[in-house]
């Protein structure tokens, strides 16, 4: 009787250990006014390695569909790869701008980001980093960290087997964070995926013209994207 | 013959098939060494015919609904796929024709749901701008592009002359912005000498943004006035714009590097790869990337 009672008081703790494998996925958290609140406060910007541009196939492939795909899309290739991230790289510049002009104090971290060197929080809540970023208050002095994690930027085209089912479009990925550093509290997390379709002609290499200019538009709309709450919030925080 | 040579021997054929059907629609902008010495000669204005091009829309360029279409068209083809291997047809002699015809029905589908897109992009800027549209065929405009552009060498001390050797083909075609404050005019110019292009371009007119809340009604009123003045400008900007090109060989001096150009009019924001080659009396120049000239009214810092 007592094993079965031992067995009947384990079942809900066994249910709890299989649903915490299945945890909700952190959703986007709009700009807590707690940011604004406290001008006093230093806030620093950094931003993670902006990845070389490169054109990413998706879609059902064999090694062999990539392999084909891979050579047939070559120059395309060749071309993306030498447009410039550089005006991302500088991205926090400007939003460090933004906020002192505003009477903020804030500072670029001068490194990329490595978001591989910082240590994972045990049993990060919802609505928490799961990146530990407390150790940014004593090593640069701020209180509040902004951060731009590019996931990946250049070209997205969707295949089966070695059938190319889309034109190329191209692609920014970048996630926003905004962390107070005492607790690793998000008081802003977005995701932004910014898809262009060309305008016109895209096959025209070996300079891809219409493409090459369609990502630096999807480069900018990213850009507006990211810098919107840093705007628009201030307006709504001086109003009366 | 093994799968995968049938599947190879499919690819070659639609490639084939289907490589040439794509048209370019891109004009590439050329200017030959015989139209220096044909600058001052007299042409004749031909312009292209069409009351659409008075009035269009510009159209949006939303990755969002190509990718979802892209998918789309792979799970077509998925199901395709299986069907024919559940019925079979793969192993009995018939395999190269069976995948030539998945892969052909494929790229067929894919080009399908691309143009799909494209029309759905196209048919929301007509419907946009349907009002004004409306409003502009209203006032029976016949030929107004043939006196616009008269008028505007006339005044540039250019005037069209009917019984030139040189043929000034001009087909433009105005745009309404999709925030629907200003009108962008595109004009594919042509130099002809008999068969000969001397002279090969696209030129792009900016107005000035019209400061309007209701902008369809602001655009239509007085029989369509603020409208006709802002297609008046674009032909006047136009043609200065051209004579400029000629004059400067294409701007050829000019030694800007490229660099991302953006600017904003009215609600839109504009971003393009390219040179500034002029910027003066609040209007810009510059080179796209397609050798195509733009200009706005802005000033953009060099």
């Amino acid at each position: 009787m007592d094993r079965i009672r031992r067995a009947l008081f384990a079942l809900p703790v066994m249910f709890l250990l299989v649903l915490t494998g299945c945890a909700t996925p952190q959703g986007p958290v709009p700009l807590d006014q707690a940011f604004w609140a406290d001008q006093h406060e230093r806030i620093g910007i950094a931003i993670t390695e902006v990845p070389k541009p490169q054109a990413l196939m998706a879609g059902q492939q064999g090694l062999l569909d990539v392999a084909i795909n891979t050579a047939t899309s070559a120059t395309m290739r060749s071309k993306v790869e030498t447009w410039d991230t550089s005006s991302l790289k500088d991205f926090p510049n400007e939003v460090a701008k933004t906020l002192t002009e505003r009477g903020y104090q804030a500072t670029v971290l001068e490194q990329p980001l490595k978001l591989n060197a910082l240590k994972p929080v045990k049993g990060a809540k919802l609505g928490y980093s799961k990146l530990d970023y407390t150790s940014f208050k004593a090593t640069h002095n701020v209180d509040k960290l902004v951060v731009f994690a590019v996931a990946s930027t250049g070209t997205y085209r969707t295949y089966y087997g070695f059938i190319p089912t889309s034109a190329p479009i191209t692609q920014v990925v970048v996630s926003a964070y905004v962390i107070d550093l005492d607790d690793n509290r998000l008081l802003y997390y977005q995701p932004f995926t910014t898809n262009r379709v060309v305008d016109g002609e895209w096959d025209e290499g070996p300079e891809f013209p219409n493409l090459t200019n369609t990502y630096y538009q999807a480069l900018d709309q990213t850009q507006q994207n990211l810098m919107l709450p840093f705007k628009a919030q201030q307006i709504s925080a001086v109003q009366p | 013959m093994s799968a995968r040579c049938n599947r190879g021997l499919a690819l070659l054929i639609a490639l084939s098939l289907l490589g040439g059907c794509a048209p370019s629609r891109s004009l590439k902008p050329s200017m030959t060494t015989e139209l220096a010495n044909n600058l001052d000669q007299p042409f004749r204005v031909q312009v292209a015919p069409g009351s659409e091009r008075l009035v269009g829309g510009e159209q949006a360029h939303d990755g969002s609904a190509a990718v979802q279409s892209g998918l789309g068209t792979a799970t077509s083809i998925d199901m395709a796929a299986r069907n024919a291997a559940a019925n079979g047809m793969a192993g009995n002699g018939s395999g190269a024709g069976v995948a030539a015809g998945v892969v052909l029905g494929s790229l067929i589908v894919a080009q399908m749901n691309q143009n799909a897109v494209q029309g759905k992009a196209k048919a929301e800027a007509d419907k946009r701008v349907a009002g004004l549209r409306e409003a502009i065929a209203a006032q029976n405009l016949e030929g107004w592009y043939d006196n616009a552009f008269a008028d505007a060498f006339a005044n540039a001390g250019r005037p069209s002359n009917p019984s030139a050797a040189l043929t000034l083909d001009i087909a433009p075609q105005a745009l309404l912005s999709q925030d629907l404050h200003s009108v962008r005019m595109i004009s594919e110019v042509r130099l002809m000498l008999g068969r000969s292009a001397l002279y090969q371009g696209r030129i792009e007119v900016h107005s000035a943004p019209l400061a309007c809340k209701d902008c369809l009604a602001d655009w239509a009123a007085e029989q369509g006035k603020p409208y006709q003045a802002a297609l008046r400008a674009g032909v006047d900007e136009t043609v200065r714009v051209l004579l400029l090109d000629w004059k400067t060989r294409h701007f050829a001096s000019s030694n800007n590097p490229e660099r991302t150009l953006s600017y904003e009019l009215g609600d839109s924001r504009y971003v393009e790869r390219g040179r500034l080659v002029d910027s003066q009396a609040g209007r810009s120049l510059y080179l796209s990337l397609r050798g195509w000239v733009k200009s706005v009214p802005v000033a953009i810092a060099p």
